[in-house]
């Protein structure tokens, strides 16, 4: 099952509540066949922009064109665009098979094309078995499956999901990242996903644009996001981060190699971070250990400066630590990352 | 819990009980027995009274000119309600909450001041209405559409608005959206609206009595003139035959609402995730 697939190119969209302004002038191009994650607190507009996007709501300014075609102001049913909803949003009173075929028979198509198309979308989410059954009888996870074929049935140039996997426990929600992206790539659809996960995020998409109240902070791969955060929020909300306040080069009792400029602040990742013996020549600062936690692949390391600073260090399993030891702590410059305050 | 707690729990269901469905027992034993006024024990039992009743001319003119009025009086209710609700409950509009205090007020209003009022608006703007089954019907819609807002609305309440939106993002039409995956939903409201909608405009008495002359009149206002010449147990059996029908009514309700599946749809689909 392949679709034609389409980029977005969002310019100058505004959109106001009453007094509120929940997205200010956003500006966005996202490219055909890839998988786009808006990411971004609870609050930030991307609830808002989704639905901009799939004609539920109109923006007050600006435009949104769709595979070179705009569509500001078309109404959902007429978009190439389907959406996931969050809950899923299957309807109660039909069956799978007649849930999955609702968009189909707006569209006119019925006898064999349909049952064919049908079985083709349930077939590609592994629930062909499941067309009889009514969507209370279903556990989350297949009803999720259900509304994402639901709206691919209709081979829709973009496909939007609205928080799709935040419903499911931990463990589904881990498989079924795996299996968005491997529908993202089997079927070329553009896939545009809002979420508030910044691990699912970054494991799914191929760009991913951080949100912040009503505007777009970044956007950029996962890698570029977490090596080369732009501004203090996309550092703090990519991944864990240490973040220094202050003019340098000392900071909370840590020697910075370079100090930071006016209106920067400077960052460390966690996995950055190395213990050394307190006074040694590496050291670059004495901190005491506070808490130390086994996950696995490493130790996570809750740190305090004498300042009263706590940090976090991400460090090899088997770093013999001890909670209330006076430690030095060491990194590269390298490792140091200057981004507005 | 006591036995004595329990004791006096059934004691007041019991009372509860009594208090109910004494006044309908006394008429359906009244209706059948041999006593023209019942002062005691009934001294026989007799079908009389509901032969006379059965074929007494202006209750079988009633009966049926009193289905016509609540068939129509439920349709037009159902007509103009449903919308009503929907756009209270779904569209953004301002002052929803004066609109819906407005569509509840007929209730607090007397009736024979309602029957009075459409009386008033016939004779001075709408002669032709006067007595018709149009002119009874317009009166009872008034009072059929503050309850056909309220169960309407409640069953829409417990809707979830993003199904609409997600049948209108698949390509529906907002009719089709509403029809197709709104209105199944809805069925129960809509089943129990119409038939208590009917049975209150078959049942009424103080506003249709304004807007009719004595010869063609509704079954309840035929009883109430006949009980105003006559006090024989022929008003008590016209009474039963309108309770048992009134409980036949409800009851092929129910028993269609559970077959089809709208009443206790979660325990059968707890059967069969199990």
């Amino acid at each position: 099952m392949t679709a034609s697939a389409s980029s977005i190119e969002i310019s100058g969209v505004t959109r106001r509540f009453g007094a509120a302004t929940v997205l200010h002038g956003i500006s966005l191009t996202i490219a055909a066949n890839s998988f786009h994650c808006l990411l971004g607190p609870s609050g930030c507009g991307k609830t808002t922009l989704m639905h901009l996007l799939a004609g539920l709501d109109v923006p007050d300014e600006g435009t949104i064109v769709i595979g070179g075609t705009e569509h500001t102001r078309t109404p959902a049913h007429r978009r190439p665009t389907n959406l996931v909803f969050q809950s899923g949003a299957l309807f109660p009173h039909m069956s799978v098979r007649d849930n999955v075929a609702f968009g189909l028979r707006s569209d006119g198509l019925k006898g064999p094309a349909l049952r064919t198309r049908v079985d083709e979308s349930l077939e590609l989410v592994a629930m062909g078995e499941f067309a009889g059954r009514m969507p209370a009888t279903l556990s989350g996870g297949q009803r999720q499956r259900i509304a994402i074929a639901r709206a691919l049935v209709k081979r829709p140039d973009v496909l939007l999901l609205d928080e799709p996997l935040s419903a499911l426990d931990l463990a589904l929600q881990l498989h079924m990242r795996r299996e968005l992206k491997r529908w993202q790539q089997e079927t070329g659809t553009t896939f545009v996903c809002v979420t508030h996960n910044q691990a699912e995020a970054m494991e799914i998409a191929d760009e991913i644009s951080v949100m912040r109240a009503g505007t777009i902070e970044q956007t950029g791969s996962a890698q570029e996001l977490y090596a080369a955060p732009e501004t203090r929020f996309v550092a703090g909300f990519i991944g864990e981060n240490n973040i220094f306040t202050g003019p340098g080069p000392v900071i909370d009792g840590i020697t910075f190699p370079t100090p930071a400029a006016d209106g920067q602040v400077l960052t460390l990742r966690p996995e950055h971070l190395r213990l050394v013996e307190a006074g040694s020549d590496d050291s670059r600062g004495g901190v005491r250990v506070d808490t130390v936690g086994f996950t696995g692949r490493t130790i996570r390391a809750g740190l305090r400066t004498g300042t009263g600073r706590e940090l976090l260090a991400e460090l090899p399993a088997g770093t013999p630590l001890t909670p209330g030891a006076e430690v030095g702590l060491a990194f590269d410059a390298g490792h140091v990352y200057a981004v507005p305050s | 819990m006591t036995a004595l707690v329990k004791a006096l729990r059934w004691a007041w269901i019991t009372a509860c009980a009594v208090f109910i469905t004494a006044p309908l027992l006394i008429v359906l034993v009244a209706s059948v027995s041999t006593d023209h006024v019942l002062t005691g024990w009934p001294s026989g039992f007799t079908l009389e009274w509901i032969r006379t009743a059965l074929s007494y001319e202006p209750f079988q003119v009633g009966f049926l000119y009193s289905i016509e009025v609540a068939a129509l009086a439920t349709v037009i209710a159902l007509a103009l309600g449903v919308p009503a609700a929907y756009a209270i409950a779904r569209l953004d509009l301002p002052g929803t909450g004066l609109l819906r205090s407005i569509f509840v007020a007929p209730l607090s209003l007397p009736r024979v001041v309602t029957g009075f009022s459409f009386f008033v608006l016939y004779v001075s703007l709408m002669p032709t209405a006067y007595g018709t089954v149009g002119g009874v019907a317009l009166a009872h819609v008034l009072l059929l559409l503050p309850f056909v807002i309220s169960v309407v609305g409640s069953g829409l309440a417990g809707l979830d608005p993003q199904l609409e939106a997600a049948a209108r993002d698949l390509g529906a039409t907002p009719w089709r959206a509403f029809r197709q995956v709104t209105l199944p939903q809805i069925r129960l409201s809509l089943v129990i609206a119409a038939v208590f909608g009917f049975l209150t405009s078959f049942d009424e008495v103080d506003t249709s009595v304004f807007l009719m002359p004595a010869g063609t009149t509704t079954l309840p206002v035929a009883i109430f003139l006949r009980l105003e010449q006559n006090q024989d147990p022929t008003t008590s059996a016209v009474s039963s035959l309108m309770i048992a029908g009134s409980l036949l009514l409800a009851g092929l309700t129910a028993v269609a609402l559970r077959r089809s599946g709208l009443f206790g749809t979660g325990r059968n689909e707890q059967k069969e995730q199990a």
